[in-house]
């Protein structure tokens, strides 16, 4: 094929102008320079982190600080041990009591509840995230904290033989009662995951075991849940995440006891309450040991986030994105997913 | 294996056993027992907010500042208008913030950075950021920007360690959307074409929109409801005040400030100010799945 | 043990000869599904009141009466009387879109898995109502297993544990238990090929030894009837030969059910055939007369591959 000669032929076809193409490159290069920010912050920030908490771990030694007791700010001794436990002990007792039911609530929406009822009780159950925290603190600490006391007090006689559960004094603010507010508090993210995997089962696996003879609940057990295993976990470690670094509620909830607490029912600690509470008044070395706190607890929900990032993409791996999932995909995300 | 059965029993030889059915009886209605039970928090909490909290409100209330006066009974403690004015200022400033450098962090993600391994790097950072505690996020702006400077605490300052929350949550939620425009488009319009940044702005945005204004309004009601990235940045004053330059209340700040207090009418504020929180959540909520609906995307 | 190949062969047949003497089409306009005349006699069978279990003729394993199918309003199956001899192969054959998939997931009541799907009519295992209220649907499925268009091994299981799975619901265990997989894996030809692996993902095997252990797993809780919704077509052709074999070999212990869209497979493997069309039965009959002296115009028309 002959290229004719074009009129006005000089005029080169496919070249833009220099100036029409700015556009194009400031936005790449501008928009490539904001991401570049987001790293460049989060670097310095970890660094001023460090830094800030520098004099307190020269003082205590790292491990020191980690793992010693008692806090005591007073006596300028700075042992973050009962703060880890603290913050360990109620992100547990989320876990145990929370992941359960939400897993539960996952399973009664996808396999067992009648459709006309399944969206208005996912929206319920998503609600739950829009309660903010210090919404949670107010509730627990005027309603659920005095109405459970009874009962509290009921079990730690009647198990005082058992350690740590038992016997002594049930006060107000306690480690339970701040673990249940955030076995809360983790139930919609726990369940929304929960639900977006068990909603990915292939239809071809319940049917088969279907077609073997299972009752319903053989079938959920053998084909769905073994499916949705990492997927679930995955989720629960993001409740984990989030459990840990809930602040204000545990405040609240939590008392502020400098000890390792003695009881499930007594006051204790965590590391996101002791900053919340001492930050104001502390100078030199309390508020570096305030800072060094804070790298604990960043570095722990690091770690546990991390963990559950990769186990829930493993877990989506393969899976097609389902087109009506957008909705809940973004509600998720602005949950804290 | 045919063997001629009598009549009307050869499904009986496959019969669910009694002790299966039983416990096929009991998981599904342990499931739906632990359903409601997640339920019930939630119609608690909504219960008290109404039958303590709507008791607080009057136009009293919303209209006058809290006084401070906490300390004796019948003494005149005040309203939260100054906490309202406040929550929406820092919010409003900490969204005009975090919005263009959210969308623009995600726009970058899926059109430029895509699978390359800076991009998975930038996606590991947000994610990184979405896990941290809200109050770390309140010692950074207070190292950066209150003793870094050497200046004390101000409205703005809170709102920067808004943004600082808000601004994974809605490139995520960005990001998830962005990728759901079809590429089909995004192709039609290139072999038309139009340069890059065109066929962005004008073809792959709008369609977006409704979406990404879906992500933003719930990054907006998360951030209106944090209490600790304002404790050490923004500081609550009781007056109402235009200037984010100064101390600046807010509602998260002053319910958590009068949860602790022992007067009782301050903690009945308490509660009207929650009411008024979470109702502004509620609807924050709404109109973000009322929008979401009308996308064509979701 | 070689296997007894089906010696049916559409293109060896001699138009004059009949395998079963006294088989004749029936004569006249066909009106309603023509049925091969040692039929007329579970045809004229009298039907009881009130559902009560009725003296299954013999010969019969499973049997529909007048089976209708609905996705919500709409109409899948029109009425579709049908016998399905024990110990024998069953071809269905027809077009898409024919009903033929709906049919037989009517049979073990997988149909009504799908919300808004209903069935009406009855579907008679050796005389006894599936449909009946007093009937528990997880029973009958153990009753009449299924065999999928996509080989689909529990992903999470091992070999041994795929097997096992439907006896584990019924709580068998250990050596008894071991027993029956082997027996199972032996009876679908699997067991050479996996005998030393049995602790190794099911999903990892080849796409014909998946569908095999999917048989294993049908067949180690004793069905009587064995369904196959078109098992071969995602395998390929040596698999298919295999699995077409084991077919042959299993109708001894169970009767089998396969809905095919290859008519070479129909005429392969099975002793009877029924082409369907637009949710009703058109012809059913030994597979040799379908193929070669079809009764009906529309049979001989799809037989002959002039639609569908």
């Amino acid at each position: 094929m002959e290229a004719a000669s074009v009129p006005g032929g000089d005029r080169a076809l496919l070249a833009r102008s220099p100036l029409a193409r700015l556009p194009d490159r400031a936005l790449k290069y501008g928009l490539t320079a904001l991401a570049a920010l987001i790293l460049v912050l989060i670097v310095y920030f970890f660094f001023r982190l460090v830094g800030e908490a520098r004099p307190a771990f020269a003082k205590e030694g790292v491990l020191g600080f980690t793992f010693g007791s008692p806090w005591n700010p007073s006596a300028e001794h700075f042992g973050a041990l009962p703060l880890v436990v603290g913050t360990l002990i109620t992100s547990m007792l989320a876990l145990i009591i929370g992941v359960p039911v939400a897993v539960a609530t996952a399973v009664y929406a996808t396999e067992l509840c009648p459709r006309s009822v399944r969206a208005p009780m996912t929206i319920l159950v998503e609600l739950l995230a829009a309660v903010p925290s210090v919404v949670y603190g107010l509730w627990g600490i005027f309603f659920l904290a005095p109405k459970l006391q009874p009962a509290e007090q009921w079990v730690a006689d009647k198990l005082s033989f058992v350690p740590f559960i038992g016997g002594g004094l049930v006060t107000i603010p306690n480690y339970f009662v701040a673990g249940l507010i955030l076995a809360i508090m983790i139930l919609p993210i726990v369940s929304a995951i929960s639900r977006e995997v068990m909603s990915t089962v292939p239809a071809d696996h319940k049917e088969a075991a279907l077609g073997l003879g299972a009752t319903r609940w053989e079938m959920i057990r053998i084909a769905v849940i073994p499916y949705c295993r990492s997927g679930i976990v995955g989720g629960a470690m993001l409740g984990l995440g989030r459990a840990i670094g809930e602040t204000i509620a545990v405040t609240i909830l939590i008392g502020d006891a400098p000890q390792l607490g003695k009881q499930l029912f007594g006051q204790g600690y965590s590391l996101a309450a002791v900053i919340a509470n001492e930050f104001g008044e502390a100078q030199g070395v309390h508020r570096s040991a305030l800072f060094a706190a804070a790298l604990v607890l960043f570095v722990l929900t690091l770690f546990v986030n991390v963990i559950a990032r990769v186990l829930v993409m493993r877990s989506a791996r393969g899976k097609s994105a389902t087109p009506g999932g957008g909705v809940a995909r973004v509600a998720d995300v602005a949950a804290g997913a | 294996m045919s063997a001629p059965a009598i009549d009307g029993e050869v499904l009986a030889r496959f019969n669910v056993s009694p002790r299966r059915r039983r416990r096929d009886a009991i998981a599904r209605r342990t499931i739906m027992l632990a359903t409601l039970i997640a339920l019930v928090p939630l119609v608690l909490i909504i219960y008290y907010l109404l039958s303590k909290g709507l008791g607080a409100w009057s136009s009293d209330f919303f209209t006058t500042d809290p006084t401070g006066n906490t300390f004796f009974k019948n003494s005149n403690i005040g309203g939260i208008k100054s906490a309202i004015f406040g929550t929406i200022e820092m919010v409003a400033l900490a969204s005009v913030i975090a919005i263009p450098i959210g969308v623009g962090v995600a726009i970058w993600l899926v059109e430029y950075g895509k699978d390359s391994w800076f991009a998975q790097t930038v996606r590991f950072f947000i994610d990184v950021l979405t896990g941290v505690p809200s109050i770390v996020f309140g010692l950074f702006v207070f190292i950066v920007l209150v003793v870094g400077t050497g200046s004390s605490f101000a409205g703005w300052k809170g709102s920067i360690a808004l943004s600082l929350l808000m601004l994974p949550v809605i490139t995520r939620s960005a990001e998830v959307i962005l990728l759901l425009v079809p590429d089909g488009l995004r192709e039609s319009a290139l072999a038309l074409g139009a340069p890059r940044w065109r066929v962005i702005f004008s073809v792959v945005l709008p369609t977006a929109l409704p979406g990404m204004i879906t992500g933003m309004l719930l990054a907006v009601a998360r951030a209106a409801g944090e209490t600790a990235p304002l404790l050490f940045t923004a500081a609550a004053t009781k007056a109402t005040s235009f200037n984010l330059g100064g101390f600046m209340n807010s509602l998260p700040v002053q319910i958590y400030n009068d949860v602790t207090s022992p007067t009782t009418a301050v903690v009945n504020r308490a509660w009207g100010a929650a009411l008024t929180l979470v109702s502004l959540i509620l609807l924050l909520n709404l109109v973000a799945r009322l929008i979401a609906r009308r996308s064509r995307l979701t | 043990m070689t296997p007894a190949r089906p010696t049916t062969n559409v293109t060896d047949m001699d138009p004059d000869s009949r395998t079963e003497p006294n088989a004749e089409t029936s004569a006249g306009p066909p009106r309603g599904p023509i049925v091969a005349r040692e039929d007329a006699d579970t045809a004229a069978a009298a039907a009881p009141e009130n559902g009560a279990a009725r003296a299954a003729p013999r010969g019969v394993a499973v049997e529909l009466e007048q089976l209708r199918a609905f996705y919500g309003d709409s109409e899948q199956l029109r009425g579709v009387d049908l016998a399905f001899r024990a110990n024998e192969v069953t071809a269905i054959i027809g077009p898409s879109g024919c009903g033929k998939s709906t049919m037989i997931r009517c049979i073990n009541r997988m149909h009504e898995e799908i919300p808004g799907a209903r069935a009406e009519g009855r579907v008679l295992l050796d005389g006894q109502d599936v449909y009946a209220p007093s009937v528990d649907v997880v029973a009958v499925r153990r009753a009449i297993g299924m065999v999928f268009q996509k080989p689909n091994p529990f992903p999470t299981m091992s070999i041994y544990d795929n097997v096992a799975a439907g006896l584990r619901l019924t709580g068998r265990r250990g050596g008894d238990l071991r027993a029956k997989v082997e027996s199972a894996l032996r009876s679908a030809g699997l067991w050479d090929e996996v005998s030393s692996r049995l602790d190794e993902p099911g999903a990892g095997l080849s796409g014909g030894q998946q569908q095999r252990l999917c048989i294993a797993r049908s067949l180690a809780v004793d069905p009587e009837v064995i369904l196959m919704d078109e098992p071969c077509s995602a395998l390929d052709p040596i698999a298919t030969l295999k699995i077409e074999e084991l077919i042959a070999e299993l109708k001894t212990r169970v009767t089998i059910v396969i809905v095919t869209h290859n008519m070479q497979q129909a005429a392969r493997v099975a002793d009877r055939t029924a082409f369907m069309l637009d949710g009703q039965l058109v012809e059913v009959g030994p597979t040799q007369e379908i193929f070669t002296k079809p009764g009906d115009s529309r049979t001989e028309e799809y037989v002959t591959g002039k639609f569908g």
